[in-house]
């Protein structure tokens, strides 16, 4: 456990006085010094025109962010040799589902048309209540764009996807199935293989949410058997402004392109149309973030290395933990109060305290938790709720700043309140 | 040479959570004043129009989108002497945003409109005093409400404090 946490330096500071305790690696997770160095070695020593300049510095470069494509590649078990590569760089999560619902649209136009993946009126989209609302607008802009109509899975009393319901919402109208694999709010782990099954076997595609999922568990996309994945690399430990996406081979061959510009054509005219390139090219428009991109390779397979199944106990020691909050007068948690189906990410409200002084109280200790939303409206709805706490546990963080988040929460109420 | 963005958490005991959670703001926001558990917003209701004393009504609703602090306000002007005759609120929020409410409803009930205005162009030079405070006469001129100059070192929390000056400023705006 130390040899894990002493490699990330930001860890090591004092906030107001107190020793820092991060409980926020849900938003975003802290990173290992060997991710850090890397970003700051490329453009030390590689920066160029990776895929453009042929000079030996561009080819280093270029060397380089394809390895960090295998590497990432590596992680989730998707292919990796030249002409099948499955794994594309976007710039986040949100862009990875953006560039998929974009792709979607333009297959269902004349110019671009495909009918493996062309929408009409009569289509259905399916989503869950749980969904952030990255994978909500996309897919529900989709839906207004070409008449089809968004369903959704909808969750159990503790928010969790019913995923026992999928025969009944996904039918044969069905062609996508958008789905969380892990709540950003309740922790919930969804029961994957009875949504991938039914969607498949009425011929709709599985596009799968893994932001939460990726850092607490390793996800192998071959076996899940997921057409399409998304994720981010700053979630799992990897820098900010990179984000995946993992498309079946077949079907990125098939999908038209998103965005359009440099380095996604072959051929260009005035006169006719372009000749787009080849997956994962013709996905990737523009100058990648070439330096971030090189270090979520490094992120990846640092991830790979430590992400153990003893990392995995750890936490699930620490999630048990974490959840005696639930005994706290006032305290109700958002989602399951045991260890089933869930990791530790654990949102919870304070009767008669705003989310906002929560979080700001527990700030004064150095320990640092989210408050708000969680860009996942629907399921705060759900609850009856505008906005909750959230604690989010990563790979590095330890029993004792766990029992002192919870002596801080016991001290709330009668901070705020007067009462106890 | 070693770069750094400037943070250094040795220079940062003076922003202490005491100091914008002072006990009056957490006392007031446990039982605040004005506060009513619902305001009628439905077409029916006076906004816009006189009231029994022949004061003009006017309302405001506010959301926060990112804490979902949400306020409804209602203001009755006399239309003679431009004296806010009456400030009622209902609504949720936070500590900082209950208490400025209920501040603002003692302050502010009696003044005139211009006075009013005066007001609210100080207490947003308090919010962006970083921690420091106005003059003396400043801070006497906003009476309690100067108990919110811990918060001007919270930027992320300025604007608590503020939804409630916003509100009555757009619900005077509304009687007019």
């Amino acid at each position: 456990m130390q040899t894990i946490r002493s490699q990330f330096p930001l860890l090591d500071q004092s906030i107001h006085g107190k020793p820092l305790i991060y409980l926020d690696s849900a938003a975003t997770s802290q990173k290992p010094q060997i991710v850090i160095d890397a970003e700051k070695s490329f453009y030390e020593t590689i920066n160029a025109g990776a895929h453009r300049s042929s000079h030996e510095l561009a080819s280093r470069a270029t060397v380089i962010f394809e390895r960090a494509r295998a590497q990432v590649a590596h992680l989730v078990g998707a292919h990796t040799e030249p002409g099948k590569e499955e794994i594309i760089f976007t710039a986040g999560a949100t862009a990875s589902f953006n560039l998929l619902a974009n792709s979607f649209y333009n297959a269902s136009t004349p110019w671009h048309h495909s009918a493996r993946f062309a929408l009409h009126a009569g289509d259905e989209i399916v989503v869950s209540r749980a969904e952030h609302h990255s994978v909500l607008l996309p897919f529900q802009e989709l839906c207004y764009k070409t008449g089809a109509t968004l369903r959704w899975l909808d969750v159990d009393r503790y928010g969790s996807i019913q995923s026992e319901t999928a025969d009944a919402v996904i039918t044969p109208k069905t062609r996508i199935v958008a789905i969380t694999g892990l709540s950003n709010v309740t922790g919930a782990l969804t029961h994957l293989e009875p949504i991938i099954q039914r969607a498949h076997d009425v011929g709709a595609l599985v596009v799968l949410d893994a932001c939460q999922l990726i850092p607490h568990r390793r996800v192998n996309v071959h076996q899940l058997d997921v057409d399409f994945m998304c994720w981010s690399a700053h979630k799992a430990y990897g820098p900010s402004g990179v984000g995946f996406l993992y498309g079946k081979r077949d079907l990125l061959n098939e999908l038209p392109p998103s965005q359009f510009g440099g380095s996604m054509v072959e051929a260009a005219w005035l006169d006719k149309p372009a000749e787009y390139a080849e997956p994962p090219y013709r996905f990737e428009a523009g100058t990648q973030p070439l330096a971030q991109v090189a270090s979520a390779g490094i992120a990846a397979e640092w991830y790979e290395k430590y992400m153990t199944p003893d990392a995995i106990t750890h936490e699930h020691v620490l999630t048990t933990q974490l959840l005696a909050i639930a005994d706290i007068s006032g305290v109700k948690i958002l989602g399951r109060s045991d260890d089933q189906d869930r990791v530790g990410t654990v949102s919870f409200e304070i009767e008669g305290v705003h989310p906002h002084d929560v979080s700001q109280f527990l700030d004064s200790y150095g320990i640092e938790i989210r408050s708000g939303h969680h860009c996942a409206q629907p399921i705060h709805r759900f609850f009856h709720e505008y906005a909750s706490n959230r604690v989010s546990l990563g790979i590095y963080n330890t029993e004792d700043e766990v029992k002192q988040c919870i002596d801080a929460i016991a001290h709330v109420r009668p901070y705020f309140l007067g009462v106890h | 040479m070693d770069f750094s963005f400037g943070f250094d958490d040795a220079d940062d005991t003076s922003m202490s959570m005491q100091d914008m959670y002072q006990e009056f703001i957490l006392e007031t926001s446990r039982f605040p004043h004005g506060f009513v558990s619902q305001l009628d917003v439905s077409e029916g209701a006076l906004v816009g129009k006189r009231n029994v004393s022949h004061c003009f009504v006017g309302q405001s609703h506010q959301f926060n989108v990112t804490c979902g602090d949400e306020v409804t306000v209602e203001v009755s002007l006399d239309p003679d002497t431009h004296t806010i005759q009456s400030l009622e609120w209902s609504g949720n929020g936070c500590a900082i945003s209950i208490a400025s409410l209920s501040v603002l409803h003692d302050l502010v009930v009696g003044k005139t409109l211009s006075e009013f205005l005066e007001l609210y162009t100080v207490f947003h030079q308090l919010m962006d005093s970083r921690g420091c405070g106005l003059s003396e006469e400043q801070m006497n001129k906003l009476d309690d409400a100067s108990v919110f100059q811990g918060v001007s070192q919270f930027p992320m929390r300025i604007k608590c404090a503020l939804l409630g000056w916003e509100s009555v400023k757009d619900a005077l705006n509304h009687a007019e």
